[in-house]
């Protein structure tokens, strides 16, 4: 199944376990987690994750020249946990997340990450699963609400909302609305009483 | 490339499927050893224009454009008018009725069995009101602009140049129609159970697949040929009747 691989790496065992939380949540993915910089290393490589997420006191000069390294060979995407000491981006991240955000923005922050390094990519074509929330939007479109309503439901954006439908579609095989909704019904992710046919 | 001097029937034996082609220029089977050439002039078919297209039914890569814009839009609209009777009269009922046996023969006890009878119903609608929009409209539309074209008579194109009607509006049409059809054989070919009767299912799925290929040729005659065409014609009708 195309679940997505997620490295956290923190000393702080609270923002690692709130984050593994906030992240479930949100897509289908699979946490791995480390406290430790010499564990990193070797799950890097292990684990081969999709994306890294550093949090800021984890990575200093020494290790950082062998994260990069890793980082190369298995390409998982570094993303930062920003905090209030690092005002700068770090020159290595691609994408950097504020520990102070609310639990939507940083699910909708997640979501555009994801979305942005995997559409089109060799996953999403060979996976025939849907993700848990790609089910759950699929259920909105066979209930007949538009991109923008059902980006108001889930709390995400609407531009965020086309994105999963393209890639529903790209999984599926099913281009329509009426044949998105044939699907659904025929696996029950709805059902005839509630869309009324 | 098939050429005048070929033998009729082994066009047939070329491909199948121009059988149901030939069958819009009124020409019928039993032609003997004649050539295309011949069976056209005894039918009063116009060779050149028979040829382009069956070669661009035949062979996708045979791109009709330029050669087909050289006909007149008169010639065009006959053969697609021909067309959307076929689907009408032909595939769209032998399709409903397979549709209905594999309903009732694969599927009767399925709690969601009308689901894909409702399906293609929605699907027949759509292409029902597009064929009629462009025999209705779009088709009589294009024919006044070439008769407005052709006459070189102002008063004719004045009225063309006021309708403020363009041709392209329609193009998008033949999308939807497009993905409905593809959904709809996906759905069978991967999201419905099982079928008790397989034989019944590629029956269907083989009809599905014969109509997209026709009717991808359809349009592509209609989005490459017709609407280029037309579009010509109302920009060299506006450009004289501009002042
Ligand atoms: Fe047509
Ligand atoms: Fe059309």
């Amino acid at each position: 199944m195309g679940k997505i691989k997620v490295l956290i790496a923190s000393t702080s065992y609270i923002i690692l376990k709130g984050l593994n939380f906030v992240l479930k949540e949100s897509e289908d993915i699979d946490v791995v987690w480390n406290t430790e910089v010499e564990e990193l290393l070797a799950s890097i490589i292990k684990n081969k994750p999709d994306f890294v997420i550093l949090s800021g006191e984890i990575v200093n000069q020494k290790n950082l020249k062998e994260i990069q390294k890793l980082h190369g060979k298995t390409k998982p995407i570094i993303i930062f946990l920003k905090t209030d000491e690092h005002i700068n981006t770090p020159a290595f991240c691609d994408e950097i997340i504020s520990l102070y955000k609310d639990k939507n923005n940083l699910t909708e922050q997640f979501s555009q990450i994801v979305l942005k390094y995997t559409s089109g990519k060799p996953r999403e074509v060979t996976s025939t699963g849907l993700s848990k929330r790609e089910k759950s939007i699929l259920r909105h479109i066979a209930l007949g609400l538009t991109s923008k309503e059902i980006g108001n439901k889930l709390f995400i954006s609407t531009h965020t909302v086309i994105t999963h439908r393209k890639n529903i579609s790209q999984k599926l095989g099913i281009k329509t609305v009426s044949g998105q909704t044939v699907y659904a019904i025929l696996n029950g992710l709805v059902t005839m009483e509630e869309i009324g046919s | 490339m098939i050429t005048a001097d070929k033998k009729m029937a082994d066009l047939i034996h070329l491909n199948y499927l121009l059988v149901s082609v030939i069958t819009r220029f009124d020409i019928r089977l039993g032609f003997g050893d004649k050539t295309i050439a011949e069976v056209c002039k005894e039918n009063s078919v116009n060779t050149e224009f028979f040829l382009e297209i069956v070669n661009s039914f035949h062979d996708k890569e045979y791109f009709p454009g330029k050669h087909l814009q050289g006909f007149s839009i008169k010639l065009i609209i006959d053969y697609l008018s021909k067309t959307h009777q076929y689907y009408l009269t032909e595939k769209i009922p032998e399709i409903e009725q397979l549709i209905d046996q594999m309903v009732n023969k694969c599927y009767g006890h399925h709690k969601h069995a009308h689901l894909l009878r409702s399906f293609f119903k929605e699907y027949k609608e759509e292409l029902i009101s597009h064929i009629s929009r462009e025999d209705e409209t779009v088709f009589p539309y294009a024919s006044e602009v070439e008769n407005a074209y052709l006459s070189k008579k102002e008063s004719k194109q004045k009225q063309i140049s006021q309708k403020g009607y363009h041709i392209d509006e329609y193009r998008s049409e033949h999308n939807n129609i497009e993905e409905k059809l593809f959904d709809l054989k996906n759905i069978i070919i991967k999201y419905l159970p099982s079928p008790e009767n397989q034989a019944l299912c590629s029956k269907v799925l083989s009809a599905l697949f014969i109509l997209e290929q026709d009717m991808n040729d359809h349009s592509r005659i209609e989005d490459n040929v017709l609407i280029p065409k037309v579009i010509l014609m109302e920009k060299a009708i506006h450009t004289t009747n501009a002042i």
